[in-house]
């Protein structure tokens, strides 16, 4: 009976666990503590998820599906299998509760108990339906999620645990997919989130993309004519050449992609010129948590960085220019969150090592209903009720009054969103209340917003005249409905996911397997010889000396792959 | 609930024991089980936390401000003296008895009051506050950090480190790149020739300056962003461009920056309105909730009121347009101050009595001009006729008034510019208002200097002549 904190992020993924010498990362099946949030089928119609399926983008694009992290809370199925026996449909839920349900099965491998709950990361900047679908997929996994943290505010935990008192920071987070900023402070053990803001549409990913295009560009390859394994190796490229820019000034890439020899160079200042508009878009947030906060930059003590993206020179020096001050990255970027989430597991069990330490959130958005304000009845606006960066759980309420003669019903659309007007912002559903008929004005409604620290979204509207109280809790179109949900849960716990002990050797085959689709000629008759090899040994149940072939097969693959992206 | 009771705390205007108090009572409760108490909690605190600002921390903001600037400390002595006649003639003192209710109820009411314990914790608390909510900019906070390790990963991280994380080459070179490629100075002049007569309205030659700028340290690009505002405030509304030049590409421009900064009409609207230096002071107060507190390039100070100390700007907005002159003087006499160095001015030299009228530009200095000319024709005639020698002495005298002139005129003009602004600055006694006035008798104050010496000389001349004359 183990609760677990989990960081269920664009690209990678991570569990962890409150111990008694305080937050501890969870390996997976390959001692690695980051699984690729990567979900793929296999031959056998068994779920293939992390390491493997990540190798597997290349070589099976039409059964393999990574990023679904941005389309959570819409109803974008992807189907995987295609037209082969074992075919699949997914809601972004479904794929999420599949990468749960490997972390889960880590986290009971290493713990030796059952794990039931979990504490999972979002991003602060998730609406409520991206909340709710998060927290379906948990229940998909068969783990009941007790509540959901804010990534920038887990990460402040983990970072603030150690820090010296008094002091006002700011979070960085700039994930794969989303970018986060948050700003605290702490004092006497209470961690408070002044203001959060962020762009969920704003990751390292984006970065890659322009990367991507760029490296067609250069290579005159059609992006469009490539097929979607080709689409994948490019992206692979793309994603190497961005890591060895993070290292040094100068990369060179040489790849074969659709029988087309891909070669060049990429100079740190090129991608820094490219990327911009990206860039400028990361100040925006920034600016909006610190005027939220009533702060200015220069009171901001510390910048911390989160994210793997945030590891980008270019966007240290950026940040380190914009505060004046260098930023600081000595708790891995990549491990902070999840360390947070197992702070937060610690702290809702209320864990003796934590008895002192308060934690106070925000709800990073402005809720709130559409009203005429003027004497034109056609013009609604928004009016707030909760504004955004007000402390949760938040409680506050506003009247509202009929606007014409013999109305007998009043119709609240309850709305989130920073716009004036409402078909700017995102509609969270509507509420009908009946009223007395009596003259316009005479008859009111009191509706009350209750904002808990889940951020789940309660209305309640009372009429004024007869005390009648209407209540709802927001459950959007978009996300599924408790039955739904049943059925969908049943019907996953049927699929098989790939056999944990078995996931090395499914690595290194799948690794084995995308260096032959990128290789040509001999190289490939020597590739393929060494993977039928080495599954004739797995095959082999008598050889006992398969750590030692692993070992080797795992060698020779790291050699041929060096020699193919030779990067220098 | 009184707020302070319920954060089980005296009257206090210091936040940093609010904060300690809130911080304890909140340990009693958890937020997530008792919502109602936790919001009471945490609104008696943001009430308190007003309260202690606005009440008691505004006029102290300024003369930490002033402490700053003059770089000198105040003994407590003087700070004793600055702050107490302030509490007394800004905020009427009450009787101590005063039920707390009362109070909250008269500061509701727009009707502040003090009691005399407030004075004395205020006090001791300007001191502390320099340590909790003073924010000198100094770097060196920024240079600690230096000292943590550029670690990515923890030591047992099972995987191997693959390579691909950026490890700063030199912390040295990060350092240099953290610095600003652009100075205030700069983006004056770049705004000004982005918006001045040989503009050629291009929405790329912007959005290349604006990306410049927004790649800036916060302090950069804001003051950059105040200054495109006001710029814009002066020369770019919509309605003056109903009619002007090229006003398709200047409206794109705005729309342009409209997009990129995300301004509202209020904010195009307050710069439009209101000099410039008020307007930054209500933009802080709109964006950030404070005032009096200053930002930018640091020479804009305030004073109690919140109203900034008279600047260049106000040159232009008193003086009116055509003495832009003196704006320009006044600039040179900041870059160079006392120790400007006597240059040669050929209008002063050529036509000294009538440049001099000229730019006193005042009634009674004019008719002291034309006196002044009057003098030296008579002086001049009187010479000529008695002998040879009388008439070369005052055309050399004349001759030697243009020089002077010439070669001295400009720095006098400035250095008595810059000496007199400044002790109107510090000149304490006087309200906002009444500086504004003087302001323009400084402007031309430089000039009248000049102007003294020049009919001084004169009339030594003529006194000379008469004696001359008389002995003859």
């Amino acid at each position: 009976m183990a609760i677990v904190g989990i960081d269920l992020g664009t690209t990678n993924s991570l569990v962890s666990y409150w111990s008694d010498d305080g937050p501890k990362l969870i390996p997976n099946a390959l001692k690695s503590f980051l699984t690729p949030s990567v979900v793929g089928v296999d031959d056998q119609g068994d779920i293939l998820i992390g390491e493997v399926a990540k190798e597997r983008l290349i070589t099976h694009p039409h059964l393999t599906i990574g990023d679904f992290k941005r389309t959570m809370g819409s109803d974008k199925q992807v189907t995987l299998g295609g037209a082969s026996s074992h075919s699949y449909q997914f809601r972004p839920e479904e794929l999420s509760a599949f990468v749960l349900r490997s972390l889960k099965a880590d986290a009971e491998q290493h713990l030796g108990e059952e794990v039931t709950g979990a504490i999972i990361s979002v991003p602060a900047y998730f609406n409520d339906i991206q909340r709710k679908a998060t927290i379906d997929a948990g229940k998909l996994a068969g783990l009941k999620v007790d509540s959901l943290i804010n990534e920038p505010t887990a990460a402040a935990l983990a970072y603030g645990l150690n820090e010296v008192d008094e002091s006002q920071f700011l979070i960085f987070d700039l994930g794969g997919g989303t970018f986060d900023v948050s700003i605290l402070d702490k004092y006497d053990n209470v961690m408070e989130v002044r203001a959060t803001a962020g762009d969920n549409f704003l990751g390292g990913n984006d970065f890659r993309d322009l990367l991507v295009e760029t490296l067609a560009g250069d290579n005159k390859v059609d992006l469009e004519a490539l097929s979607a394994s080709d689409k994948n190796k490019l992206i692979r490229l793309a994603e190497l050449v961005k890591k060895d820019l993070s290292a040094r000034e100068d990369a060179t890439y040489s790849a074969l992609i659709s029988d087309v020899k891909l070669e060049g160079s990429f100079s740190r200042d090129r991608f820094e010129e490219l990327t911009s508009t990206l860039r400028r878009r990361l100040r925006v947030p920034m600016e909006r948590a610190i005027n939220d906060a009533t702060l200015r930059p220069e009171n901001i003590d510390n910048v911390v960085m989160v994210g793997g993206s945030s590891r980008m020179p270019m966007i240290r020096r950026m940040v380190g220019r914009l505060f004046q001050k260098l930023p600081l990255s000595h708790l891995n970027p990549d491990e902070i969150v999840a360390l947070g989430a197992a702070v937060q597991t610690g702290l809702k069990t209320r864990n003796a090592a934590l008895e002192d330490v308060v934690m106070t959130d925000v709800c990073p958005y402005t809720l709130g209903t559409s009203a005429v304000v003027d004497d034109n009845y056609d013009n609604l606006v928004i009016v707030p009720i909760i504004e955004r960066n007000a402390v949760v759980p938040i409680s506050e309420s506003q009247q509202f009054f009929t606007i014409r003669d013999k109305q007998t019903q009043i119709n609240l659309d309850i709305y989130q969103g920073e716009n004036m007007r409402p078909e700017d912002n995102i509609l969270l559903g509507d509420l009908k209340v009946d009223v007395p008929a009596a003259a316009a004005g005479k008859e009111g409604v009191d509706v009350r917003f209750t904002y808990d620290i889940n951020g789940a979204l309660e209305v309640e509207v009372k009429v004024l005249s007869t005390d009648k109280i209407v209540r709802k809790i927001f459950k959007n179109q978009a996300n599924l409905s408790d039955e739904d949900l049943e059925k969908r849960f049943k019907a996953l716990s049927g699929i098989k996911l790939h056999p944990r002990e078995h996931t090395e050797n499914a690595v290194l085959i799948a690794k084995a397997e995308r260096i032959y689709a990128e290789s040509l000629k001999t190289q490939r008759d020597y590739v393929r010889s060494l993977i039928l090899d080495f599954e004739q040994v797995i095959t082999d149940q008598s050889n006992r000396d398969l750590d030692k072939v692993r070992e080797q097969f795992s060698q020779n693959l790291a050699q041929l792959e060096n020699n193919m992206f030779d990067m220098d | 609930m009184d707020v302070w009771e319920r954060l089980g705390l005296e009257k206090t205007d210091d936040k940093r024991s609010i904060k300690r108090a809130y911080a304890k009572q909140l340990k009693t409760l958890r937020p997530d089980e008792d919502p109602k108490q936790f919001q009471e909690l945490r609104e008696a605190r943001d009430e308190a936390i007003y309260l202690a600002t606005y009440d008691f921390d505004y006029e102290y903001e300024y003369y930490e401000q002033e402490e700053e600037e003059d770089g000198e400390e105040l003994s407590s002595q003087e700070e004793t003296d600055h702050s107490t006649p302030h509490a007394d003639t800004l905020i009427p003192s009450v009787d101590q008895t005063v039920e707390n209710a009362d109070l909250e109820r008269a500061l509701d009411e727009g009707e502040p009051r003090i009691d005399d314990t407030y004075v004395l914790t205020l006090e001791e608390a300007s001191t502390e506050e320099d340590l909790v909510d003073g924010q000198p900019s100094d770097l060196a906070p920024s240079l600690e950090p230096i000292e943590l390790p550029y670690n990515e990963g923890t030591d047992e991280t099972p995987q191997a480190d693959k390579g691909e994380i950026a490890e700063p080459s030199n912390l040295l070179g990060f350092y240099e790149a953290e610095i600003d490629d652009i100075t205030y100075e700069q983006i004056d002049d770049e705004i000004e020739s982005l918006m001045g007569p040989w503009s050629l309205w291009d929405t790329h030659e912007w959005r290349r300056f604006v990306n410049r700028v927004r790649e800036c340290s916060f302090d950069i690009s804001n003051y950059a962003e105040y200054e495109i505002l006001s710029a814009l405030g002066d020369n770019l509304t919509e309605a003056k461009l109903e009619s002007s030049f090229k006003r398709d590409a200047r409206l794109n421009i705005l729309y342009y920056l409209d997009e990129e900064y995300g301004w509202t009409q209020n904010d195009r609207r307050i710069y439009a309105v209101l000099p410039s230096d008020q307007s930054e002071v209500l933009m802080d107060y709109l964006r950030h909730g404070e005032v009096g507190v200053s930002h930018g390039a640091g020479d804009t100070y305030y004073d109690a009121f919140g109203f900034p100390l008279l600047t260049a700007e106000h040159f232009k907005d008193y003086l009116g347009k055509s003495d832009s002159v003196y704006e320009k003087y006044y600039q040179k006499s900041l870059s160079n101050g006392k120790e400007m160095k006597p240059s040669w001015c050929w209008p002063g030299f050529l036509f000294s009595p009538l440049w001099l009228a000229h730019r006193c530009n005042d009634g009674l200095e004019a008719l002291a001009g034309m006196f002044y000319i009057m003098a030296l024709i008579v002086l001049h005639y009187g010479l000529t006729s008695p002998s040879l020698i009388a008439s070369v002495l005052g055309t050399l005298m004349i001759v030697s008034v243009h020089v002077i002139v010439g070669i001295y005129g400009r720095k006098l003009v400035v250095t008595t510019l810059a000496s007199s602004l400044q002790d109107l600055q510090n000149d304490e006694k006087l309200s906002r208002e009444e500086k504004l006035k003087k302001l323009a008798s400084i402007g031309r104050g430089g000039f009248k200097a000049l102007f003294d010496f020049i009919v001084g000389m004169a009339g030594i001349g003529l006194i000379a002549s008469i004696i001359y004359r008389l002995l003859i």
